[in-house]
């Protein structure tokens, strides 16, 4: 533990980096569940991100904040081009 | 004495993460903007990279089946991973780090044996992010004895993330002027702060590492502009190995563990995030035939080629310009 912490410390300079436009994921809290039935109801309440919380009987020490999981949020739709590419995106060749 | 003018979008790149980094930007000095994504991948890789046996994730991976207390950057990136898995029905698995093993892929892709002695190839199916325990705020994670963390996926999407704001943020102080960057770590990119008037032109390819002019037969590709958020590509044509006569590759399938066997090839994705589009694109792709009726629905702009080279749209991708 006290290598994790001596991590924690060293790399607490980069707080401000990670949390740059992020807001959103820092509310993420999950407590899995080795009760597969359990998980599978709590997940999909997350997933509908209703803002409800329905299941919290079946895992006590998951916290409210797991229904304000949002969806894969869209972006504007690319537009098809003639103009020279600056970029490529593709698989992670090397 | 005129000044000359300063083109309108500079740009540079560079090896890091095992991958290549492009940094494109515009209303900004671009030394800012290097200096300021070099120092997000220095602590991206320090905090969770899979081959430095000192990184952060190497220790919590040690110490599997104890509660340890993160940094601020890994914990970002494991809440990342989970939120990535319970969005895709747990395709986008942060718990396929054994199965990594399992096939081959130990070490930088670099140094990876291009081939090597048969392996056996068994399913099983990897533990699952349910398995995981996370609170954000204290920060504390638990993976279950045996569980290995792999944030390759996600992981790379967020430091793009990361990065292009901090490349706006470095480049903007100083001047006072609105700058805007795209940082493209291996293929998926992210975009940040203001956009050159024509906008960011994207090759969309099978393989990233591609110069964006180059013609290659066979492989499918096309430009698009994109002016906010982000896009992603996975391949199974690339970070491909032989062990015997089997050919493997790096995206696994949670369900079985072993590389997925899918329709596609490659599966491109634009969304407001690199992490939403890097997580989109993997799931789809593994997903499988139904991939584009998935992203479809959730409403991401997709584009999907398979094997043979045919190309889907899903989600109002455009047809390549004539």
């Amino acid at each position: 533990m006290a290598r994790i912490q001596s991590i924690t410390t060293r790399t607490a300079v980069v707080a401000g980096i990670a949390t740059v436009g992020f807001g959103g994921l820092a509310a993420l809290t999950y407590s899995g569940t080795s009760n597969a039935t359990a998980a599978a109801a709590t997940t999909t309440q997350a997933i509908d991100g209703a803002g409800t919380d329905s299941t919290t009987s079946t895992d006590t020490t998951r916290s409210a904040t797991d229904s304000v999981t949002p969806a894969l949020q869209a972006a504007p739709v690319p537009t098809a081009t003639t103009r020279k590419a600056r970029v490529t995106s593709g698989g992670s060749g090397h | 004495m005129t000044a000359l003018a300063q083109p309108e979008i500079q740009g540079t790149t560079w090896r890091a993460l095992g991958t290549h980094v492009d940094v494109l930007v515009t209303g900004g000095e671009l030394d800012l903007a290097r200096g300021a994504v070099e120092r997000v991948l220095a602590e991206v890789d320090a905090a969770y990279s899979r081959f430095r046996p000192d990184s952060e994730l190497m220790e919590v991976n040690r110490r599997a089946g104890e509660t340890v207390t993160l940094s601020p950057l890994l914990a970002r990136a494991i809440g990342a991973a989970i939120r990535a898995a319970q969005l895709t029905d747990g395709l986008c698995d942060p718990t396929i780090g054994q199965a990594l093993l399992r096939i081959g892929y130990d070490d930088d892709f670099s140094v990876v044996a291009a081939s090597g002695a048969p392996i056996e190839l068994r399913v099983e199916r990897a533990p699952g992010w349910r398995t995981l325990q996370f609170e954000a705020a204290p920060r504390t994670f638990r993976a279950p004895e045996g569980v290995t963390v792999d944030l390759g996926s996600t992981g790379k999407a967020l430091a793009a993330d990361l990065a292009a704001e901090a490349a706006v943020v470095a480049m903007d102080r100083p001047s006072g002027n609105r700058s805007g960057a795209l940082v493209s770590l291996g293929g998926d990119l992210a975009i940040a702060g203001a956009v050159p008037a024509e906008g960011w032109q994207v090759r969309i390819a099978d393989d990233s590492s591609l110069p964006p002019e180059a013609v290659v037969p066979g492989q499918p590709t096309e430009i698009v502009t994109v002016r906010e958020g982000a896009i992603a590509t996975s391949s199974t044509m690339v970070r491909q190995w032989r062990r015997g006569r089997v050919t493997v590759h790096h995206l696994i399938d949670p369900r079985t563990g072993l590389p997925a066997r899918s329709p596609w090839r490659t599966v491109s994705v634009a969304a407001a995030t690199c992490v939403d589009a890097n997580a989109a694109a993997t799931a789809a792709l593994i997903r499988g035939e139904d991939g584009p009726a998935w992203l479809s629905r959730i409403g991401l702009a997709s584009r999907f080629v398979r094997a043979s080279g045919r190309i889907v749209r899903a989600a109002g991708w455009p047809d390549a310009a004539p």
